[in-house]
């Protein structure tokens, strides 16, 4: 059952069309790879379905709401959630304030509660925090709750985006080349997570360049280039498709 | 921060703040004078103001250059507003609480559409306004020739006691020091709650704070507002404890002297801001014969602050007390190995 559905999504920045057309779904439970060449609009895809940019024309939509013309915290509390390709950790917070920030769209203290606090709002805080330390768990960052973003490595502060963006509680998450500059040893253990994420019941969308990556993960791989998207099936269609073949993956040598 | 903090932290920072109003209630009598009071009631009040400053600056990370006006809106609403109506000082003090919140409200409407540079210099707009109105609408507020008489805060009857009265110095700093113990409690709070955090999110990465499902605009506006409202609570018993008040007071340039308590006191630490406004206050009035200088000096420290301590004297003790914990040995390890 699609659960987020673009409709003829376009996006023009002037004269440019960076996204052009462009219709999919991503199902319950489902992980679906976006693959494409640099500047293919697979970010700008991102940006659109979280609302940071507004959709030219077209149609986006999670279940029954439409997600188009939305600001990115109302998409947000719809049920999507993002990583970013340049990572945008809040660096001078502590790795569980950043994580428990994410639970805010979820929780109800208001300025009044949080003066007089009532002890509600001492409860729902010692929740916020559990959930937090437990998807720091997940994400296993569990022994840097204490330390300020910034001080975290490149990999680390990628991982905790994640764990950020899960606590939104949401019902897709759109990870944005994940595994960028990590180790392939890392990288491997990153990948297991986004199996480990469906299984908590979260449908993913992942942008991935390394294709050994992205075709063992993804049920579903969609295929951009300038701005079209040229292929949609499962992963082993996409090694024999034409124009799959000639745009990204490239042909062998000879 | 109450959560994650060790237990023995905020156990100290409990003990801390408990040592800090005992001497501030023992401090009429540790002076046993009229002149340094008066001095420390100021200080209050200013320490008030920057507490405000403070949420749109140091949390929300804002730069808003109108907080001297808003000061002025508060002093003149609750002058007029006793002397005009013949209002009670208890409630002309929420009231013009109010008023400045609901033009600082305004004044983020029209600006927080911009950013950086462009939102202070709208701000400094803003306080320019209203800083002529003071100065202009003469009928209300007489202009430059100072609204004087402002009558001292009505005295409180407790049935059977007697009456409380405001006509002494030390009356006037017990009344401050409560404004002010419940400025820092409340500010406290806010940093430490659901609130604060999204202040803080936005301060770190507005667009992440606001894909992360935080409604940006709302919160930088309600930071706004509630900047205000100290500037107006601070405002309110300027008023009634100069007595005197005149446009100048207001300029846009007294919003640096804030600024410099706020950014020397280290942005978004409330501790820092306290010691730091109380100090700015006493040491102008120490080397009076200076005084004209003042704003030259705090431009030069402002740029020095800025470029060696970014975050100010709290960020300082911080790195100093950071080097000696189990984090920050494990950091700095960690930061070596890489």
């Amino acid at each position: 059952m699609a659960l987020l559905d673009l409709v003829g999504v376009s996006k023009r920045f002037g004269g440019l069309t960076a996204v052009s057309d462009v219709s999919f779904s991503v199902g319950e439970g489902e992980i679906v790879g976006l693959i494409g060449p640099n500047g293919a609009g697979k970010s700008t895809l991102f940006n659109l379905i979280s609302g940071v940019h507004r959709v030219s024309e077209g149609a986006i939509s999670l279940g029954a709401n439409r997600l188009n013309g939305l600001r990115p915290n109302a998409v947000c509390a719809l049920g999507v959630a993002r990583t970013f390709q340049k990572i945008r950790v809040f660096p001078r917070l502590s790795v569980m304030k950043n994580v428990v920030i994410g639970c805010h769209c979820r929780t109800h203290a208001g300025l009044l509660a949080s003066i007089v606090r009532p002890a509600w709002v001492g409860r729902e805080e010692q929740e916020v925090e559990d959930a937090a330390r437990q998807l720091l768990n997940f994400v296993g960052l569990g022994n840097r709750a204490d330390d300020e973003a910034r001080h975290l490595s490149y990999g680390e502060q990628r991982l905790l985006e994640i764990a950020r963006a899960l606590a939104t509680k949401p019902k897709v998450i759109l990870l944005d080349e994940p595994a960028a500059g990590l180790s392939s040893m890392d990288s491997a253990a990153l990948m297991s997570m986004v199996g480990r994420i469906r299984e908590r019941g979260v449908s993913v969308m992942i942008i991935e360049h390394d294709m050994e990556v992205v075709m063992g993960l993804s049920d579903r791989l969609v295929v951009l280039n300038y701005g079209q998207k040229i292929f949609e099936g499962r992963p082993e269609a996409a090694q024999r498709d034409a124009a799959v073949v000639a745009s990204y993956l490239g042909t062998a040598a000879s | 921060m109450s959560g994650t903090e060790p237990f023995r932290i905020s156990v100290a920072r409990g003990a801390a703040w408990s040592a800090a109003l005992a001497v501030a209630v023992a401090l009429p009598w540790i002076l046993n004078s009229n002149y340094y009071l008066q001095l420390f009631i100021l200080a209050g009040i200013n320490i008030i103001l920057a507490l405000g400053l403070n949420i749109v600056l140091g949390f929300t990370g804002l730069l808003s250059l109108g907080h001297a006006g808003l000061f002025g809106v508060g002093a003149y609403c609750s002058a007029l507003l006793v002397m005009r109506t013949g209002l009670s000082f208890w409630l002309a003090l929420p009231a013009s609480a109010a008023f400045a919140a609901l033009i600082g409200g305004l004044i983020g409407t029209c600006s927080l559409r911009l950013r950086g540079h462009y939102l202070a210099i709208a701000t400094a707009g803003f306080g320019i306004i209203i800083y002529q109105v003071f100065l202009n609408w003469i009928s209300l507020t007489k202009g430059a020739a100072a609204l004087g008489d402002i009558p001292e805060p009505n005295p409180i009857v407790i049935p059977g006691v007697g009456a409380l009265t405001f006509d002494t110095r030390i009356s006037m700093y017990f009344l401050v020091l409560t404004m002010t113990a419940i400025a820092i409690l409340v500010s406290g709070r806010i940093r430490n709650s659901r609130i604060g955090d999204a202040f803080f999110s936005i301060r770190e990465d507005e667009v992440a704070a606001e894909v992360m499902g935080i409604p940006t605009f709302r919160y930088k506006l309600l930071a706004f507002v509630l900047s205000a409202a100290y500037a107006g609570v601070a405002g309110s018993l300027y008023a009634h404890y100069t007595r005197i008040i005149a446009p100048e007071m207001f300029h846009l340039f007294e919003t640096v002297t804030s600024l410099v308590m706020v950014i020397t006191g280290g942005l978004g630490s409330i501790v820092g801001v306290v010691v730091a406004s109380i100090f700015f206050t006493l040491m102008p009035e120490v080397m009076r014969e200076l005084n004209d200088y003042r704003m030259i000096a705090y431009g030069a420290l402002l740029v020095v602050v800025m470029i060696f301590l970014p975050e100010g004297l709290a960020g300082l003790v911080k790195q100093r007390f950071w080097r000696g914990t189990r984090a920050g040995k494990r950091q700095e390890a960690a930061r070596g190995a890489a």
